[in-house]
């Protein structure tokens, strides 16, 4: 459903060019959960960009359910990973979450009833009426949850939307995020830096090289679900897997090649 | 708590009288007038007979004049600051006009609106709109592009990208230059009814001065104070009531910023 075929990403021009993406392809089915790990500076914020419709690829194509993506498609929902800077200061949570439903043109009443159900679904009922800078980091991270579940995406894409919270929190959020893609039944493409996170949350994880980035190793993730935080993370099966993803990131070779070696 | 800082500022303003007072007494001057003759005059003209002859017609011209700043100041401050080739096409010339002071334009305002409202309104406007247009610019070139690509992301229509996203970003840096601009309408509601009017204050603490009726002169320069204070006040009441997400989000980030920095970092 969410497709990209060879897609290259060139910053600037001249001698001053960088190629941030440099033949990426890859595909994610309909209700699947993919994860896309790689080393920081890899272009894996570049890769959601595209897909966004935030930029257009150099060379190249992304598109969703057949149709190239030009600009922010309307089935598409992304979570950045500042939540601090994500949701608009001057809104309430309740208006954070309604403002994409006003501009799809939903009436009041279904604005109203969606935007509670998602919000109750982050567990944030209570704070439908506070601004997001009286909440913790965790919080408002679960507002931008509920934003992008009430526009009702077919795809949620999530741009390491964990990164910047704690430990147990983190922990929290992910099984949250696994409980709500099962309720919700999205398909998601959930960015990290983070190899226990992804194998812990996808059914396959993609690892990206360094950039130029490509996709070096796709593993599929056949744990059962659904995963907990203790027994998953015991199961010898997800040792093995964090291992081979991890093997993946570590043996990708250095570009450009080493200058010791000249 | 709140009342006790209330109080305490009553008592300073009291020495300050005091001080005038003891000044006036000391001086013996007629250029000063003890206090209790300028109240009398301040009394006797304005109320309230004045209020109606003087004191209204300045606020409200002032009011018209700032107000066209405003809208113009607001309106041409989203479009250039929204706008990469209109910004840099128009940059030079507002950096150069804005450099011009207003009172400089009297003459020609006089030369073409003659001697009535427009002219004040048109000088009191020209002065006002470079601190509001500015400080507009700025406020929409500074909001966080984050918020920019949100609305990209959700489709907002460029109507409500402008009205919920776009102009609330920018509030509290089109607030300062609001502030600002308020001081400068006073000034030159002031200066223009000095120059050319038969009524206001500006025209009553002139007129005073030249016929020697002194106590009349401190009477309307304290009336012009209190005017200004009051209308401070009432902007900053405003302010705090549109702008309270602003001051909580400031307050809230003051009081975990090491931990948020840390994170971001």
């Amino acid at each position: 459903m969410l497709e990209m075929s060879h897609l290259r990403v060139v910053y600037g021009s001249g001698s001053d060019a960088v190629e941030a993406i440099g033949d990426l392809t890859l595909s994610v089915a309909e209700g699947e959960f993919v994860c896309v790990v790689g080393p920081s500076g890899c272009g894996k914020s570049t890769m959601l960009r595209c897909l966004a419709g935030l930029m257009s690829p150099t060379s190249g194509e992304a598109s969703l359910d057949g149709e190239r993506i030009a600009g922010p498609p309307e089935r598409m929902a992304l979570v950045f990973q500042q939540y601090g800077r994500s949701l608009f200061p001057w809104m309430t949570v309740r208006a954070n979450v309604e403002i994409p439903l006003r501009a799809k043109g939903l009436s009041a009443a279904d604005r109203t009833s969606l935007v509670e159900e998602t919000v109750g679904a982050v567990g944030l009922a209570d704070s439908l009426d506070r601004y997001p800078w009286q909440l913790s980091g965790g919080m408002q991270q679960r507002v931008a949850i509920a934003r992008a579940l009430a526009y009702q995406p077919e795809v949620l894409m999530m741009d390491e939307p964990f990164a910047s919270v704690d430990a147990q929190t983190r922990a929290d959020l992910e099984d949250l995020l696994l409980r709500i893609w099962a309720e919700f039944r999205v398909t998601v493409l959930f960015v990290t830096h983070d190899v226990d996170e992804s194998v812990y949350l996808g059914d396959r994880v993609a690892v990206l090289s360094k950039s130029p980035s490509r996709v070096s190793q796709e593993v599929v993730v056949d744990l059962p679900r659904p995963r907990d935080q203790l027994t998953t993370k015991a199961d010898p099966l997800f040792s093995d897997l964090r291992t081979r993803v991890l093997r993946s990131i570590r043996q990708e070779p250095r570009s450009p090649a080493p200058l010791i070696e000249r | 708590m709140k009342w006790r800082g209330v109080l305490a500022d009553v008592a300073r303003f009291g020495v300050f009288l005091l001080l005038w007072q003891l000044a006036a007494m000391a001086l013996d001057s007629a250029f000063l007038p003890p206090l209790g003759e300028v109240f009398r005059a301040f009394a006797d003209s304005f109320i309230f007979e004045r209020i109606w002859s003087d004191v209204v017609p300045s606020i409200g011209r002032m009011a018209a004049g700032y107000a066209l700043a405003a809208a113009v100041g607001v309106g041409a401050g989203l479009m250039i600051g929204s706008n990469w080739v209109v910004r840099r096409t128009t940059g030079p010339v507002t950096e150069f006009l804005r450099a011009i002071p207003p009172p400089a334009l009297l003459p020609f305002a006089m030369l073409v609106f003659g001697f009535g409202l427009s002219m004040k309104v048109f000088v009191i406007a020209i002065g006002c709109v470079w601190p509001i247009l500015l400080n507009t610019v700025d406020g929409v070139r500074g909001a966080d592009p984050m918020f920019n690509e949100v609305a990209r992301v959700y489709r907002l229509d460029s109507r409500s990208r402008l009205r919920r996203v776009v102009i609330p970003a920018a509030a509290p840096q089109i607030a300062v230059g609001l502030r600002a601009s308020l001081s400068i309408a006073l000034i030159l509601m002031v200066i223009s009814e000095m120059v050319a009017s038969t009524n206001g204050l500006g025209y009553f603490v002139l007129q005073a001065q030249r016929t020697f009726r002194l106590d009349d002169m401190w009477a309307g320069i304290l009336m012009l104070g209190i005017v200004g204070f009051a209308l401070n006040a009432v902007f900053v009441a405003g302010e705090r009531r549109v702008l309270a997400w602003h001051r909580g989000m400031r307050a809230a980030s003051d009081a975990s910023a090491e931990p948020m920095e840390a994170v971001s970092a």
